[in-house]
C-alpha cells in the first residue's frame, strides 16, 4: 500500500485527475481518498483508464445508476466526494464538471475580498510607516508581511483562474462572462456603440439603486419594449441600462434571486428559451437576469410556473437577502450606542468610526426596507 | 423510521408540480425535456417555468430523490433513483385512494 499526500489536489481537479490516470498506467490503483488531501494506492496490475473526481453535496458516495452502466467503477468516496474510473475514454454518460465551475467561482470571488483586505492592509501599514519616518521611527519591516500575503493571496488567485478556465473548456456550454455579462452579448463594438449613442439610436437609463426594487425596473423595461425601445445590455456594474430603437416587442424580463448561481441554473433556464442578461457571478448569492421575447398568442412567460414555487421562492429570498440586512443594521446601530456609553470620551477614531457605522446602517436600512416592500409584493401578486 | 419513511413523510402529499416533476424522471431526461414531457402528459394544462423546475430539483437532489450526471454532449441529465422511486410510488398509492374515494362520493354530489 502507498499513501500519498496532495493537500491541493482540489486547487486544479483536472490535474489530479490526470494524474491519478498516470500512477493506474504505473501500476498503481487508487482504493482510499480523503478530502484533506490524502490519497490509498494499492499495487496491481498497470491500467489505461480516465479517472474523474465528482463533487456534490452530500452524495455519500452513492454514484448515479447510468453511470456504473456505462462502465464507471468507483474506487474511493467520501460525503462529498465520489471518484471513479472508466477503461471506456470514450463513454456517453460522464459526471458533470459543473459543481467545480461553480466552487472555482466561488473561491475566486472570496480570494478577491481577501486580497482587497490585505491590500488595504498594506496602504495601511505603508500610512503607519510613513509616519514613522516622519517620527524618525523607521520600521520598513512593518510592509514586509501584508506585501508578502498579497503576492500569495494573488498567485493563489491566478491559479483558481487557471482551474477555472480548465473546467469551463471541459463544458461548452458554461457561460463564459465578460465580468458579469455574456460575452456573446456585446453585439456591438465599442466604437458602434459610442455612435449610436450619439444619433440616438441607442439610449442609457440609470434608474436610482433599482435592484431594491426589481419589479419596478422589469416593467419599465418591459414597456420601453412595447414601445420601440428594445433592452440591449447592462454595464458591467448591472447599474445603467442600454436600449436600442427598434419594432415594438412583447418582452418579458425578469430579475431573479438565487442563493447559490450555479452552471446548472443557468444552463436550464436557458434551455428553456431564456436569454441570460446579467449575472452578478462576483457574489456567491446574487442575482441573475433574464429576457424573453414573446408573441400575442403566447401565455407571459415565467420563471416560476405555479403560484406555490413563486412564494416558496420569495421566501427564501426574504430569508437569505432581507434578514441580513435587518440583522447588519441592528448590529452598526448597538455599536454606535456602544460607541457613546463606554467612559474613553470622544476620540477623532472613533467620529470616523461612529459616522461610517452610521451611514452603513442607513444604506442597509434603506435596503431592507425597499426590500421589503418587494417581497411583500410578489406575495401579493401569488396569494 | 427508516430513511424511506422519514423521506415518504416530508414529501408527500407531493405539489402537482413536484409529482409530475418526478414522474418524468422515471426515464433521465434534461432539463427542458421535463418541462416538454410534462406539458405533452397533460395537454399544455402545465407549462412549468424554469425557476420551479430548477428549485424543485435542487430539493430533490438533497433528498437524494434524483441523481445528476453529464450525457455525452456535456449536457446535464437527471434520473430518478431508488429512494426516488419508492417515494413515487406511495405518491401514486396515495392518489389511488384519493381517486378511489372521490369515485365512491362524487354521485352524492349536488
Amino acid at each position: 500500500m502507498t499513501v500519498k499526500f496532495m493537500p491541493f489536489w482540489f486547487a486544479d481537479v483536472v490535474k489530479s485527475e490526470e494524474k491519478l490516470s498516470r500512477l493506474a498506467s504505473e501500476g498503481l490503483m487508487l482504493t482510499g481518498f480523503k478530502p484533506y488531501g490524502l490519497f490509498t494506492f494499492e499495487h496491481g496490475e498497470a491500467e489505461q483508464v480516465k479517472y474523474r473526481i465528482v463533487r456534490e453535496k452530500k452524495c455519500e458516495g452513492r454514484v448515479p445508476k447510468r453511470l456504473t452502466e456505462n462502465g464507471w467503477v468507483k474506487c474511493a468516496d467520501s460525503k462529498h466526494y465520489y471518484i471513479i474510473k472508466n477503461a471506456d475514454k470514450e463513454t456517453d454518460a460522464e459526471p458533470s464538471y459543473k459543481s467545480w465551475v461553480t466552487l472555482y467561482r466561488t473561491l475566486q470571488t472570496v480570494m478577491f475580498f481577501i486580497i482587497c483586505f490585505v491590500v488595504g492592509m498594506f496602504i495601511g501599514a505603508g500610512a503607519a510607516t510613513l509616519e514613522d519616518i516622519a517620527t524618525k521611527k523607521i520600521r520598513w519591516q512593518a510592509l514586509i508581511v501584508p506585501f508578502v500575503l498579497s503576492v500569495i493571496f494573488i498567485l493563489i488567485w491566478r491559479k483558481l483562474h487557471k482551474s477555472n478556465k480548465k473546467v469551463l473548456e471541459k463544458n461548452p456550454d458554461a457561460v463564459k462572462f465578460a465580468f458579469t455579462i455574456p460575452e456573446e452579448n456585446f453585439i456591438y463594438t465599442k466604437e458602434q456603440e459610442k455612435a449610436m449613442l450619439k444619433s440616438k439610436e441607442m439610449i442609457k437609463k440609470s434608474p436610482f439603486f433599482w435592484v431594491a426594487a426589481p419589479d419596478k425596473a422589469e416593467a419599465m423595461v418591459e414597456k420601453m419594449a412595447a414601445e420601440g425601445w428594445k433592452f440591449y445590455r447592462f454595464d458591467k456594474l448591472g447599474q445603467d441600462f442600454y436600449f436600442i430603437k427598434s419594432e415594438p416587442c412583447k418582452l418579458r424580463f425578469v430579475v431573479d434571486f438565487q442563493s447559490e448561481i450555479s452552471e446548472e441554473y443557468i444552463a436550464l433556464t436557458k434551455e428553456n428559451g431564456w436569454k441570460l442578461e446579467f449575472a452578478s457571478v462576483t457574489k456567491k448569492d446574487g442575482y441573475c437576469i433574464w429576457s424573453k421575447e414573446y408573441t400575442d398568442d403566447e401565455d407571459i412567460p415565467e420563471l416560476y410556473s405555479d403560484n406555490e414555487s413563486a412564494l416558496n421562492h420569495a421566501k427564501d429570498y426574504l430569508k437569505k437577502m432581507i434578514i441580513p440586512l435587518t440583522v447588519d443594521v441592528i448590529l452598526s446601530v448597538l455599536l454606535i450606542i456602544w460607541c457613546f456609553t463606554d467612559d474613553l470620551g470622544m476620540t477623532p477614531f472613533k467620529i470616523v468610526f461612529i459616522i461610517f457605522m452610521a451611514v452603513i446602517a442607513l444604506e442597509y436600512g434603506f435596503f431592507a426596507i425597499k426590500s421589503l416592500g418587494y417581497y411583500l409584493r410578489l406575495r401579493k401578486k401569488n396569494d | 423510521m427508516t430513511d424511506l419513511e422519514k423521506l415518504i413523510k416530508k414529501h408527500l402529499p407531493m405539489t402537482e408540480t413536484a409529482f409530475y416533476i418526478l414522474l418524468a424522471l422515471n426515464e433521465p431526461r434534461h432539463g427542458y425535456g421535463i418541462t416538454k414531457f410534462v406539458a405533452e402528459l397533460t395537454e399544455d394544462r402545465i407549462k412549468l417555468g424554469s425557476g420551479t423546475v430548477y428549485g424543485t430539483l435542487t430539493k430533490m437532489q438533497k433528498d437524494k430523490l434524483i441523481d445528476v450526471y453529464d450525457d455525452s454532449d456535456k449536457k446535464i441529465i437527471y434520473e430518478i433513483t431508488d429512494m426516488g422511486r419508492e417515494v413515487l410510488k406511495a405518491e401514486i398509492a396515495r392518489i389511488k385512494l384519493v381517486y378511489g374515494n372521490i369515485l365512491s362520493q362524487e354521485a352524492n354530489l349536488k
